[in-house]
């Protein structure tokens, strides 16, 4: 199937979109949950936003800033129709950690949600918030247990049913340390049946599935435009909307309020409440045109590329010996694994000298998950829509030449 | 650059083996270095006799620039007195940063170490057991 809506664009034409594959022909790019590549499309929308568009939002009435204003709240449309929300339940944030960050601190300010419920393969940006903010506020913090790399459905269970009050469980789609898919629609049924909220980590899962926030039922969402062919310092938060409206502001300044007194001040409704200072709008029109990029091709079908490129990848790897892989057996877009006698850090730094294929060594943010494992650091593959099957290979061949190299 | 200028034959060799590897059973000082970015551990036990760091051993887990690091560091250390080591640390540390004149002729073979400069993201590794004993030994006069 031709991964573009466009007559057929093939493989070899999408790479020719980005122009670090013409600046560095050769580089095999496997760091993708770090961050993605961009496309020219993506760069040109910045380039002219700062040659031709550039003013401050919401703010003046000359020409410039009327433009910048509707290109900026039209970008905030494109980013809820991407995952089906209106644009007022889209709060622009720095990205995934300020998102989750956000919510940390305004789900701790409700006197509601008595405790935060967090798996213990999460990202240190959604564990960390959840696990701070309880010793701040005085809630209850539950670090979930896992099975290796997968939430199982009856811990959950059985966690949340000791719950007697409203409690929030943050969770990833997708786990960036080993590409572990949360079913999503079960987890949201089981928490909402037991009185807590959910709230999706989806900086990797975003990138990759086509999400339908209102159909599922999830109660808030975060992601990053980095991760999917977008600028850094720019994601947003979604939420219900009468949660939102329920929230207190975690930043205040301008363009957030409503009215202030000597005294009080009144604040703004969403999604400005949660929008203090001058938003990064180059960020917001980048984040757009990534996303009308994306919607360009034929999702379906880049799915199902990234699918056969990870299987491949677990192929290749498990024929290695002395290599064990740690991501579970069908994980999406992410194989992490170890090798016996490399350290992860000498086989990424002997893969980019060498052959310039580039991975993810170190703990990825995730500890707690590393500790599950019994690791300190791991290796980390991961795809996205201009990786090809060569570039799995080169990789195989890479780690067999390391193992040689330094054995 | 290429990878035979950060894994120089030094550095595997230390790196494969070291007669330094190992914890002391009642050590003066102990500490643990991390190397936050990954994950890494070593920890560096020493004892300390007469103004001598006597004997000193390491252990843990770390990528070959760590681990030859600590080997190259605990040969160098051990028998001198405290004065004269954190001497040589303070010097050591030095190579990896900008603009600190350091005397080389302290290092010994450690200056075998100076390369990984010209890896940035390598300098963390090369410097975790040095920052280590940095800490250890900074309330001896």
């Amino acid at each position: 199937m031709p991964l573009s809506n466009n007559s057929g664009l093939s493989l070899a034409a999408i790479k020719e979109d980005f122009p670090v594959f013409r600046e560095y022909p050769g580089l095999v790019y496997l760091d993708n949950a770090a961050t993605t590549h961009k496309p020219d499309a993506m760069i040109n929308t910045l380039v002219r936003f700062y040659t031709r568009e550039n003013s401050n939002v919401h703010r003046a009435v000359h020409r410039l800033a009327e433009r910048a204003t509707v290109l900026f709240e039209d970008a905030r449309s494109t980013v809820a129709d991407f995952v089906n929300a209106d644009p007022e339940q889209v709060i622009f944030t720095k990205g995934t950690t300020e998102s989750l960050n956000l919510l940390a601190y305004s789900l701790s300010l409700s006197e509601e949600f008595k405790t935060f419920i967090v798996p213990q393969f999460e990202h240190h940006s959604n564990f960390v918030p959840w696990q701070q903010m309880s010793r701040r506020f005085g809630k209850e913090f539950i670090a979930l247990d896992i099975r290796g790399t997968e939430l199982e459905l009856d811990t959950l269970e059985k966690a949340i049913s000791l719950q007697k009050e409203a409690f929030v469980l943050a969770v990833s789609g997708l786990t960036n340390s080993t590409g572990f898919k949360l079913p999503v629609r079960q987890v949201v049924d089981m928490v909402h049946k037991n009185g807590g909220i959910v709230v999706i980590d989806g900086a990797q899962l975003i990138p990759h599935e086509q999400f339908d926030f209102k159909k599922s039922m999830v109660d808030f969402l975060a992601f990053s435009a980095h991760k999917m062919l977008g600028p850094t310092g720019i994601g947003a938060l979604v939420g219900k909307r009468e949660l939102l409206e329920r929230l207190t502001p975690y930043a205040f300044g301008g363009e957030m309020i409503d009215k202030v007194d000597l005294c009080d001040t009144t604040f703004a409704s969403i999604p400005q409440r949660f929008e203090a200072g001058t938003p990064n709008i180059s960020g917001a029109m980048g984040f757009s045109s990534a996303i009308n990029y994306l919607d360009g091709l034929n999702r379906t079908a880049v799915v199902e590329h990234i699918e056969k490129l990870t299987s491949l990848c677990h192929e290749e790897l498990s024929s290695i010996t002395g290599l064990r892989i740690l991501s579970p057996g069908k994980s999406h877009g992410i194989v992490s694994f170890v090798h016996d006698s490399v350290h992860p850090h000498d086989l990424a730094e002997f893969l980019s000298q060498n052959l310039d294929v580039a991975i993810r060594s170190g703990h990825h943010c995730a500890q707690p998950q590393m500790m599950k494992l019994g690791v300190r650091s791991s290796c980390r593959a991961s795809f996205y829509i201009y990786n090809t099957s060569e570039d799995v290979e080169a990789l195989a061949k890479g780690i067999r030449s390391a193992v040689r190299w330094f054995g | 650059m290429s990878l035979d200028d950060l894994y120089t034959d030094f550095i595997l060799s230390h790196s494969s083996s070291s007669p330094h590897m190992g914890t002391l059973e009642d050590p003066d000082l102990k500490e643990e270095a991390q190397n936050l970015s990954c994950g890494d551990e070593l920890e560096i036990s020493m004892a300390i006799d007469n103004g001598k760091i006597s004997r000193i051993r390491f252990d843990g887990h770390g990528c070959a620039i760590s681990i030859a690091s600590a080997s190259v560091m605990a040969q160098l250390l051990e028998g001198k007195e405290i004065f004269r080591a954190k001497e040589i640390v303070r010097n050591f540390l030095g190579l990896f940063g900008d603009n600190v004149v350091v005397d080389e002729a302290l290092l010994d073979d450690a200056i075998m170490l100076k390369q990984v400069k010209r890896f940035p993201m390598r300098v963390k590794c090369v410097t975790l057991a040095w920052h280590a004993v940095e800490g250890m030994l900074k309330d001896f006069e």
